[in-house]
């Protein structure tokens, strides 16, 4: 459940047992005494009261003691988080760029992408910046974020360890769609990152690969719906039964469609080329019910191999799954 | 103390009318109706907040769209936040019981200004009515989030600056409040009640005053820069011409965090009254737990930035804060070993207000404890703005200053108005909103170190079941609340007559009738030991002097 992909990430959940160890104890003796003072003291059995009105000796030590407490936290955790701070010589340079409301990434060569793909056992430094309001950007999996501020260069450092896909997240509150504002970092190892880097494969190559690696091609297909989240097709069309603005994905599973085409009531079969179809050029036919809003042609928010990826989720998700 | 052959022949205060009709309440500068003006009113805000609350738990029901668009969404969580911040947590306890108990307990016939006093009560509506006019006007309801970060705040279309201005206004209805406050504790004491006879209460609302008058002109500094950015663009705040985002934020918190203690440090203020009361004995450490008010408020100005730690300020200045806000942890933590100290040896009755307290110091606990967790650099780069923080913040704000609202609330119930509620039924709710409460936010806490990132209307699906425990939760506490609240109500009408003393307390409050004469004591009382001297009352055993 709690995913942890870095060494760093490791230490923040261990600075986190220490402070949520400490503090659990410090609730238990604090409820614990409470509750029994309440049942022990009852006016029934103890009708009369000491008046007690301090105890220097008992005052200084429930004052020193958390204090030290504290203090060990405070060392013990800036000491990780300052550890995270160094840029390491040689790290790779990768520039964030958020905007209302997706990701931009910048690579050295000049590659653009708006998923991010990092190599394993690399260092990674982000610079972070946004062209409209404020944004965070959030890993996770990796216990660490940093925001992206107009007008200001920000920097956070990773050490990607595992091979591996995982959410990336804007965390800072940027207007309407900011819960949608997600995408993904696609760990990969150094090889296979500089040959996507000189173009040899291509980013589809590179999912594939994280893919089969952390639990197989079908995993890549069934695991998530990461993309469709992303590409903000959610916002009208669910991935579970209920009606959206548009038809739900699940309504692929009949296998057929009763679609208008120039007007006219027509059943279509569901194959790849449909749902190709129905992304790039959506008004050609339209699902039954759904005539009054149209969907925006998604051609210049999907890449190719975006546009592939999807309708290959859809199809083996949806369609192929049916009973 | 008080004499109680005259007592009977003074009117008390609600039957006391210096005008005719709805006037005897909308023009009374009397401290104790004032008291109530901002009980109704606050009451008000407060279902109102928390009805969009528990829209937005049902909104959270699924991953997607459950009942409202992202819009609203973002609309709903901006004004429970203004809502619930600024109109019931900040003014709360001291607006209601302050204004009621404060001179009571000093000994004093009024607040030192009680026409300023009439004057704030009417800023404070304005204020509200002012964020809540927003919702109906033309762009829409304010969608910000309360903290109106740049530059979105200076981009967004809706409706931004009325709710600015309801948020200004309010800031010099608390300004006000603060003075009046600091001016009656330094001159309307009564002979004897010296700074350190002073309730623990007082105390409190008077470190709070303090904090009220000195923070809050930085925020309605901060938010006419605002307005004027959005207005005449002259690029304070705004990167695209020349300012700079995070100079909102630093101003923003300047405030801003000084506030959280304004909102907990009446609370636990009230703790210090209830506990000792309901121990019938001393309050352990005197001393310690006025003078950690101070520190608090004093410390409390220098850990503003810890909102900011990923907010791309220099290294230094995260550790900086950082070790401030681990320091600033330690003084509530005395407290709340003072006040379970306090019923060691006592002689204790287990009645509704204490039951309220005990929730406090557990929720309240968790809360600080958390607080550690964001206080840590490494942790908070993590968590913070995820769930963990909402968590965090509603174990303190609700957690801790709403349910001593409510204990407040029962515990000088009578007192204010002279009728009794039912104890079993008062009792009987604490169960539900207990439970409700942490099915509520416990799992939010989870879903933060989980990566759930706050201020979402949408979310990844694998967080769907923790989310739907939680929308449960908020339904049981709601339960819980309006069983509490329709005993009260009940009580105002059909409530038994109240004794002047029914606790056995020993501040000057219960030694006036219920509900108090229109100018509280016929003749000012002459105070000659502590406020929590319980000596003479156990010598007499059957407690009730």
């Amino acid at each position: 459940m709690f995913q942890t992909a870095t060494n760093y990430a490791q230490k923040v959940d261990y600075v986190m047992l220490y402070i949520i160890g400490i503090s659990f104890i410090l609730l238990l003796i604090i409820t614990i005494s409470m509750i029994y003072f309440v049942i022990k003291y009852n006016r029934k059995k103890h009708p009369i009261a000491s008046q007690i009105e301090g105890n220097k000796t008992i005052e200084i030590i429930w004052i020193v003691v958390p204090v030290v407490l504290v203090l060990t936290m405070f060392f013990y955790s800036y000491g990780v988080f300052k550890e995270a701070r160094i840029v390491p010589p040689g790290a790779l340079n990768v520039k964030v760029e958020a905007k209302m409301w997706a990701w931009k990434f910048y690579y050295e060569n000049g590659k653009v992408t708006d998923t991010l793909f990092i190599p394993a056992g690399k260092p990674v430094k982000f610079t972070i910046v946004a062209t409209d309001v404020n944004h965070s950007f959030y890993i996770p999996a990796f216990r660490i974020k940093e925001d992206a501020v107009p007008g200001r260069e920000n920097y956070m450092v990773v050490h990607p360890k595992e091979i591996g896909s995982f959410d990336i997240a804007c965390a800072e509150y940027c207007g309407m769609n900011h819960s949608i504002m997600y995408t993904k970092v696609y760990v990969v190892p150094e090889k296979e990152f500089s040959e996507w880097l000189q173009g040899k494969v291509d980013e589809n190559y590179l999912r594939r690969y994280v893919a089969s690696h952390t639990g197989g091609y079908k995993d890549y297909l069934t695991g998530s719906y990461a993309i469709l989240f992303a590409k903000g097709c959610v916002q009208c069309h669910n991935i579970d039964n209920r009606k959206g603005i548009g038809p739900s994905f699940v309504e692929l599973q009949r296998g057929f469609a009763n679609v208008k085409i120039n007007g006219k009531d027509t059943a279509v079969v569901i194959d790849k080329n449909y749902i190709r179809e129905s992304i790039i050029n959506p008004n050609l036919h339209i699902v039954k019910g759904y005539e009054k809003i149209s969907m925006p042609s998604s051609v210049n928010i999907l890449k190719e191999d975006e546009l592939n990826y999807i309708v290959d989720l859809l199809y083996s998700n949806f369609v192929k799954n049916k009973q | 103390m008080g004499s109680a052959t005259l007592i009977e022949k003074a009117e008390n205060y609600l039957e006391y009318k210096a005008h005719k009709g709805i006037f005897a309440w909308l023009l009374s500068t009397d401290h104790k109706r004032i008291g109530l003006l901002y009980l109704i009113a606050m009451i008000s805000f407060l279902w109102v907040g928390i009805t969009l609350g528990f829209i937005m738990k049902l909104e959270m029901l699924t991953p997607d769209k459950t009942i409202v668009d992202a819009q609203t969404y973002n609309a709903l969580f901006t004004l429970h936040g203004v809502i619930m911040i600024f109109l019931f947590i900040i003014p709360g306890i001291p607006a209601i019981f302050g204004n009621f108990f404060l001179p009571i307990q000093i000994g004093a016939r009024d607040v030192a200004f009680p026409r300023l006093n009439l004057f704030s009560w009417y800023l404070y509506i304005t204020g509200g009515l002012f964020a809540i006019a927003s919702l109906f006007l033309q762009g829409g309801p304010i969608d910000t989030g309360w903290t109106f970060y740049v530059p979105y705040s200076i981009r967004t279309t809706t409706n931004v600056i009325l709710p600015l201005l309801g948020a200004f206004i309010l800031g010099f209805s608390s300004i006000l409040t603060g003075l009046n406050f600091i001016t009656t504790v330094h001159r309307l004491r009564a002979p004897g009640m010296t700074f350190f006879r002073l309730p623990l209460f007082v105390w409190a609302l008077y470190a709070t005053a303090w904090i009220q008058v000195v923070a809050t002109p930085v925020v309605g500094i901060t938010i006419l820069l605002v307005v004027i950015e959005r207005v005449l663009h002259i690029g304070i705040f705004d990167p695209a011409l020349g300012g700079d985002p995070l100079l909102f934020q630093h101003l923003f918190w300047i405030y801003s965090h000084p506030a959280v203690y304004i909102m907990i440090l009446p609370a636990m203020g009230v703790v210090s009254e209830i506990i000792p009361t309901f121990a019938r004995r001393t309050i352990f450490g005197y001393k310690v737990i006025a003078f950690s008010s101070l520190a608090i408020a004093l410390i409390g100005y220098f850990v503003w930035a810890h909102h900011m730690f990923t907010s791309g300020m220099s290294d230094t200045a995260r550790m900086v804060f950082s070790l401030l806000t681990f320091l600033v942890a330690v003084p509530s933590g005395v407290k709340v070993f003072n006040w379970v100290a306090t019923l060691y040896k006592g002689s204790i009755e287990l009645r509704a207000p204490l039951i309220y307290v005990m929730m406090f110091i557990f929720l309240f606990s968790i809360g600080g404890l958390t607080g550690l967790v964001l206080g840590s650099l490494a942790t908070d780069i993590h968590v913070t703005d995820t769930y963990f923080v909402v968590a965090h913040f509603h174990y303190v704000m609700f957690g801790g200053t709403a349910i001593i609202l409510f204990a407040a609330l029962h515990y000088w119930f009578p007192k204010m108005f002279g009728k009794m509620y039912n104890e079993k039924l008062a009792i009987a709710a604490t169960p539900f909103i207990f439970v409700g409460f942490n099915l509520l936010y416990f799992t939010m806490f989870i879903l933060g170190y989980l990566g759930m990132p706050r201020r979402y209307w949408s979310y990844l699906p694998e967080y769907q079941t923790l989310h739907i425990i939680s929308t449960v939760g908020s339904w049981v506490l709601i339960l819980g609340l309006i069983i509490m609240f329709a005993n009260l109500i009940y009580a105002l009408f059909k409530g038994k007559p109240a004794e002047a003393n029914p606790w056995g307390g020993v501040t000057l409050e219960w030694t006036i009738p219920s509900p108090p004469p229109h100018e509280n004591f016929d003749k000012i009382p002459n105070v000659t030991n502590g406020p929590y001297d319980f000596s003479h009352i156990n010598e007499t055993k059957d407690g009730k002097s």
